[in-house]
């Protein structure tokens, strides 16, 4: 797969407004257009220069877009697993896994799974998503259980959480997602994030009631 | 049943093409019935001038499907209580579509090629059969399907007889064979009576909140069967709870006066719709299809939205329907109102095919007719 493959997959048939979004959160503190004003950036531009952001990237780390993806699944894998609740008891004293475990492990699944398509990418990072507020919401405590639905998912909260994340380490404390450099693995994550969640958001399907 | 395939390369697709090297795709709407239709052309493998044969599908499907469509929805604004027929209608425009394709030598297969997922068309049993309950010929096609899972059904049921419960002793079968005679006595016009409208409103509200206190507990592996069970179960409710609706009211509106209007339990038996879109019952069927249908996260979103929307739309039909037996205030005039959109929109399907000159060819005037005949709209 080719960034510009990966790019299509994700832009190609965006909604108007929700484009737009997504243009006003890169344009946030990820992405710099020196020239023109936000307002300006149609489509093509903004897919000239996420191209270029992710060439840069792959020059930087080494690795193709394929690797940086797998990264950025196991970075969320990572993130999220820290509070997880694995079992519960119900009244009869009866142990059994939680919602949420099952549904990180399923997540897990597709993570480890050979030759994955973009689709199941975006599964993973749908799952994932919806973990992580739950985890928001309840404060960084252990999590049984979450919402599936699509709105519950709110990506300012997502971002801003991310940013505050400590990473596990034994001595002193370092942040989990590095983001002064620029073209790094960490930042290059929180862009994919940006771009699996306005995809998932193009794509919802919503009921009448 | 539909089988799911995934193609790489047009190679894969060539096997699906049909003469002329058409295949054709559907592409349904929210409430799952047919928006539109593609004939979908692959160029390098044409011989002959497709555009003819485009032509003629293009025009008996396609421009009567969304005329026709578009039409029921503009129907659908004016009064309350159509949900119901409307539902109908479009099941009878699929089905002439079906006795069309199979007359004109297009197989089924080739309509469903695109179709999501094998699975996904569960729903579709769910929803086309829940929306059949209110004529006999159509709950009676319910019903086969029901009978073929009767083992079942009677397998489920049994488990629920706890010894530490009540006995509940209405079996499934029971209930199912007094909705269809209570059906089949108003096409006879020998209608039942409020009494025994009540009794069968009772009756099926009581297995009803049986089975989503089973399905809740977990106690059947059969998760496939409950949930049709259920939500079948729940469109009879919703039928004879609307008829009782009107029995009740024009029985007793002059002697009640200012008071309640409607039967004092009506809001325990409404409160089940309810109880089929709480957050459990929610969550257990967005697990049962990530785990057990193994459906992508979108394909998901619909099962359980559909699902979510078909109860929401349950407990709906019967509050307009009580809207419209207050404001009409006459029993005739609702008869009226309901035969002039049986009319209505008969009249419109039947001006929508002559205008795409689909009775132009025989063989799909004759589906047509008996399509008609069968759903009751002749």
């Amino acid at each position: 797969m080719t960034v510009k493959e990966f790019l299509e997959f994700i832009l190609d048939d965006m909604d108007e407004d929700i484009y737009e979004m997504l243009r006003d959160e890169l344009t946030n503190g990820y992405l710099q257009f020196s020239y023109v004003e936000k307002s300006e950036v149609t489509k093509g531009f903004l897919l000239e220069k996420l191209h270029d952001y992710f060439d840069k990237v792959e020059l930087k780390t080494g690795n193709r877009i394929k690797v940086l993806l797998s990264e950025y699944m196991s970075d969320w894998k990572n993130l999220v697993a820290r509070r997880i609740i694995k079992e519960e008891k119900d009244k009869e004293g009866n142990k059994s896994f939680t919602r949420a475990k099952k549904y990180y492990d399923y997540a897990s699944e597709i993570r480890y799974a050979k030759d994955i398509t973009l689709e199941q990418r975006v599964d993973f990072s749908r799952i994932v998503f919806s973990l992580y507020m739950a985890e928001i919401n309840e404060k960084k405590q252990g999590v049984t259980n979450f919402d599936y639905s699509v709105d519950v998912i709110n990506i300012d909260r997502i971002l801003q959480s991310l940013k505050t994340e400590e990473a596990d380490v034994k001595i002193g404390k370092r942040k989990m997602f590095n983001i002064s450099s620029k073209y790094g693995t960490d930042m290059c994550t929180m862009v994919l994030t940006i771009l699996f969640y306005f995809y998932i958001k193009n794509n919802e399907l919503k009921g009448e009631y | 049943m539909v089988e799911e395939v995934v193609i790489h390369t047009l190679e894969d697709l060539k096997k699906f093409l049909e003469q002329n090297n058409i295949s054709e795709l559907v592409q349904r709407d929210q409430l799952k019935r047919f928006k539109k239709f593609y004939n979908v052309v692959i160029e390098e493998y044409t011989k002959k001038d497709p555009q003819e044969a485009i032509e003629n599908l293009g025009k008996v499907i396609g421009k009567s499907l969304s005329n026709a469509n578009g039409k029921l929805d503009k129907i659908g604004k004016k009064i309350g209580d159509i949900n119901l027929q409307l539902n109908e209608h479009s099941n009878m425009l699929n089905k002439a579509l079906k006795l069309m394709s199979d007359n004109n030598g297009i197989a089924e297969k080739s309509l469903k090629i695109m179709q999501n997922v094998a699975k996904v068309q569960n729903v579709c049993l769910i929803l086309n059969g829940a929306n059949l309950c209110a004529t006999c010929v159509g709950f009676a096609v319910m019903n086969e399907k029901l009978n073929k899972i009767s083992k079942d059904i009677k397998e489920t049921v049994k488990l629920i007889k706890n010894g530490n419960e009540v006995q509940i002793d209405y079996e499934f079968n029971k209930i199912t064979s007094e909705h269809a005679n209570m059906l089949d006595s108003r096409k006879t016009k020998k209608y039942y009576t409020e009494e025994q409208m009540r009794k069968l409103v009772d009756d099926e509200y009581n297995l009803l909140v049986m089975l989503v206190d089973a399905y809740k507990k977990n106690i059947t592996d059969n998760t496939d069967n409950m949930i049709i069970l259920m939500y079948s179960l729940a469109g009879m409710l919703s039928v004879s709870l609307r008829y009782f609706d009107e029995e009740y009211y024009f029985n007793n509106r002059e002697t009640i006066g200012d008071g309640e209007i409607w039967h004092s339990s009506h809001d325990k038996w409404v409160s089940v719709f309810d109880s089929l879109c709480e957050k459990d019952i929610i969550e257990s069927i967005q697990d049962y299809a990530t785990f057990d249908l193994k459906l992508g996260t979108m394909q998901v979103d619909a099962y359980y939205l559909s699902l979510y929307d078909q109860a929401k739309e349950y407990k709906e039909d019967i509050e307009y329907n009580q809207f419209l037996i207050k404001t009409l205030n006459n029993k005739e005039s609702l008869e009226n109102i309901e035969k002039e959109i049986k009319e209505e929109t008969a009249n419109s399907i039947k001006m929508s095919f002559e205008e795409a000159g689909a009775f132009e060819d025989e063989a799909v005037a004759e589906a047509y007719e008996k399509a008609m005949r069968l759903v009751d709209l002749t």
